[in-house]
Formats: C-alpha cells, sequence, structure tokens
C-alpha cells in the first residue's frame, strides 16, 4: 500500500522569536514518511524529536539570534520525493516586540 | 444578558483537538467557562451539533439553560471542517437577543463592566498589526488569491483594503445590542468562506486564515458603516475589556478586570494546564469527576486522559 502524500494543517505553535528555540508539533496527515522539515529563507532549522506518526511531527525549531522576522515556509522533503514540496503553510519569526506572551491573557487567576 | 458559547465539533476533532495539552484540558476549560460566567449570566446557551451536545451536555452536564442544534447543519462533507470560525459565524448570526459570546477558554473572574455590556458591539480589545508581519493575519497572501482566482469579497472588505486597514478586533469574547450589524457582519464573513468562487483559493493558502475572516473583517466591516452616511449603522462604535492588546496581555490589567484568556500557546502550557486542574478540581469537583469518566470511558477507544 502506497502512503499517503504528506499534509500540513497547521502547527501547535507557529511563532517564535529570534535567539529562541520552539518545541512544536507539525499536525497533518500522511506524516510518516517524513525524514526532514525545512524552512524557506535563512536562520530556521527544525530537528524531528522522534519518529514521525501519521498526523503529527515533534520538532524543535531554532531561531538563530539574528534571523530576519518574517513568515518561513514549511518544506517537506518526503522519503520518496525527489524535491521539496511547500505546504503554503508558515512559521512565523516574530519582531521581539511583537512576542504574544505564551501564558494568555490572566491565567495567574487561575 | 444572554452568555453563549459555541461548539462545532468538526474541526475540533479533525485538527484542533491538538492545540490542547489534552482532552482532559479541553474538558476542565469548558467547565471553567460556563462555571464561571453563568454566576454572573445566568441565562446561557450553547450552539452546537449533535456530537458536542452528547459532549458538554449528556456527559458533563453543564448548566446551559438553552441548547441550539443548528451546527448540525454545517456538515463536514458540505463544509470546509478547517474553517473553525464558521461555527462562531453561525452562532453570532442567530442571535436574538443581546449576548455575549465567549470562547470556551475564557473565564469571567467578574461581571464585564456595564460600559461594554451596554454597547452596540463590543469585543475583548483592538489590535493593531503590521501588514508587512503578517505574523497573524496574512492579508496580502488572502487578498492576491482572491486577484489570482477572481475570488469574491463583501465591499467592506474591498473598501477596508484599499486603504490598507490595519486593524482587528480580538474575539475572546464577542456580543453586543445592534443584532442587525452583527448578523449581517457574521453572514457576509460566512460568505467570504462558503462562496462559490473563493473555494479554489483556500487550497493555495495551506492554513486557513480564521482570524482575519473574523476578526480582521470585523474591523472592516464596522469603519466602513462609521464612517457610511447612507448606512444604517452609521456612526457605530465598538466598545472594548481592554483598550489593546498590551493592556490585555498586562496582569495588572488583567486581575483588574477579572478575566482570563488562554489565547495561543496558553492552552498548551503544563504550569497553567496544572492551575486549572487544580481550580477545577477544587471549585467544581462534580464537574471534574464528570471530565474524568468521560475520559474513562473514551480510553477504550485509544484517547487517554493525558
Amino acid at each position: 500500500m502506497r502512503a499517503s502524500t504528506p499534509r500540513i494543517v497547521c502547527f501547535t505553535s507557529n511563532h517564535g522569536i529570534p535567539g529562541t528555540i520552539v518545541l512544536t508539533s507539525v499536525l497533518g496527515t500522511g506524516l510518516e514518511t517524513v525524514t526532514e522539515v525545512r524552512f524557506s529563507g535563512s536562520g530556521v532549522r527544525a530537528q524531528i524529536l522522534s519518529p514521525p506518526g501519521v498526523d503529527r511531527i515533534d520538532v524543535a525549531i531554532s531561531i538563530a539570534a539574528d534571523a530576519t522576522p518574517g513568515p518561513r515556509l514549511i518544506l517537506l522533503p518526503a522519503t520518496q520525493s525527489s524535491g521539496s514540496e511547500s505546504s503554503g503553510v508558515l512559521f512565523y519569526v516574530l519582531a521581539r516586540s511583537s512576542h504574544a506572551s505564551a501564558s494568555g491573557i490572566g491565567s495567574h487567576l487561575i | 444578558m444572554r452568555a453563549v458559547w459555541s461548539f462545532w465539533s468538526a474541526p475540533y476533532r479533525a485538527h484542533y483537538h491538538r492545540l490542547w495539552l489534552s482532552e482532559k484540558y479541553h474538558l476542565l476549560s469548558w467547565v471553567l467557562s460556563v462555571g464561571e460566567a453563568s454566576q454572573h449570566y445566568t441565562d446561557t446557551c450553547l450552539f452546537t451539533d449533535s456530537w458536542g451536545a452528547r459532549l458538554l451536555v449528556d456527559s458533563l452536564a453543564l448548566p446551559f439553560r438553552h441548547v441550539d442544534l443548528r451546527l448540525d447543519g454545517l456538515h463536514p462533507m458540505v463544509y470546509d471542517n478547517e474553517w473553525w470560525v464558521l461555527g462562531k459565524l453561525t452562532t453570532y448570526a442567530a442571535q436574538t437577543t443581546p449576548f455575549i459570546h465567549l470562547d470556551n477558554d475564557v473565564f469571567l473572574w467578574n461581571p464585564l463592566p456595564a460600559a461594554v455590556t451596554a454597547a452596540p458591539i463590543f469585543a475583548q480589545n483592538p489590535e493593531a498589526f503590521y501588514l508587512e508581519d503578517q505574523s497573524l493575519y496574512r492579508l496580502e497572501p488572502f487578498l492576491k488569491g482572491i486577484d489570482r482566482f477572481k475570488g469574491w469579497l463583501p465591499q467592506e472588505w474591498l473598501w477596508y483594503a484599499r486603504r490598507r486597514g490595519d486593524k482587528a478586533l480580538c474575539c475572546g469574547i464577542f456580543g453586543g445590542h445592534d443584532l442587525d450589524f452583527i448578523r449581517h457582519y457574521a453572514n457576509c464573513a460566512i460568505e467570504v468562506i462558503c462562496h462559490p468562487s473563493n473555494q479554489p483559493i483556500w487550497p493555495t493558502l495551506g492554513v486557513r486564515d480564521n482570524i482575519l475572516v473574523e476578526q480582521y473583517f470585523l474591523s472592516a466591516c464596522l469603519e466602513y458603516h462609521q464612517q457610511n452616511q447612507y448606512s444604517p449603522h452609521t456612526g457605530l462604535e465598538a466598545a472594548y475589556l481592554f483598550r489593546s492588546s498590551a493592556e490585555a496581555f498586562d496582569p495588572e490589567c488583567a486581575t483588574r478586570v477579572g478575566y482570563t484568556h488562554l489565547i495561543g500557546n496558553a492552552k498548551n502550557n503544563r504550569s497553567i494546564a496544572d492551575s486549572l486542574e487544580r481550580r477545577v478540581k477544587c471549585d467544581y469537583p462534580d464537574y471534574y469527576d464528570r471530565c474524568l469518566a468521560y475520559l474513562d470511558g473514551i480510553s477504550i477507544v485509544g484517547h487517554g486522559r493525558e
């Protein structure tokens, strides 16, 4: 049986600021054949943390300290594919000033 | 004022449940959201589908006074379930009495200020963004897709885009008294998503820009009608719980208002999840037990508590 073409729907966390590492999951379908996750542009690299599941890849995304703020396309070179395929899904390198708190609003009140 | 929640289960079950640390915290968030707000607003209403009602009403027994199953009409064979915002927009458009819609990750520790709930339109906070940044609102690729495929947009959107509008309304809470305006806005937003001419565009954009249609278009609609002397909504002004994003994220401001919103990554934060569990276990022990009983039931088919 052929594996389905990898397709990304979203990240659990799709942004970060320069000089940080973002632990996140790429969510989608047919992801079990993915061997590498890359990004367009420069300054953003991903490391797959564990064997990909059908619908999830856990990754650590390193954002270089000098990475230029802006969107990056995620690229998925699948095992049987000759080239990288763009998913259309974006990861955002934010300017430090636009980084929203990972703690939400008023979470200390819970 | 009626407190309204919505839950279209298809997008949640297919994709967006993974945004929570686990299903347990999603359920606990529902308990706390409904439990706290219903102390201030006793007229509570849930708009959902049959699956959602089985979960929230039959299994958790959350205290909704009214339950409306019209989101069964959003059949996933017809409606793209990556557009989770369709559930909210359908709910907004259906309101027949002044209301406050709360996301299920919003907790009202106090009643909202009267100046907010008396307004024709209100939302959590206004937010401005840089058109070049596209961290949250990816307007440029959206408009390019519309242009490339000869898609359809309402006049309010076209007008706002021409003048390079760069504001949005964060809708953790949303509501008001001007039901005609809200219905017009929500139905136009639904039409943007569902218009046949726009369907070829969405796959080319990748992730669906739900908040662009909900929050950016709301700002476009408001500003368009504010300045249009021939509009029945001319001069319309929105009220806000917070004056800006910066104020919303300021812990002192949130404390003063008595407001929590587990926006974005907060749903995946271990420390916040632990606090949420402690709070529900202490203040809503019966509901807490029901959450665990429900999770024990579904663990048989492969979904654990954690």
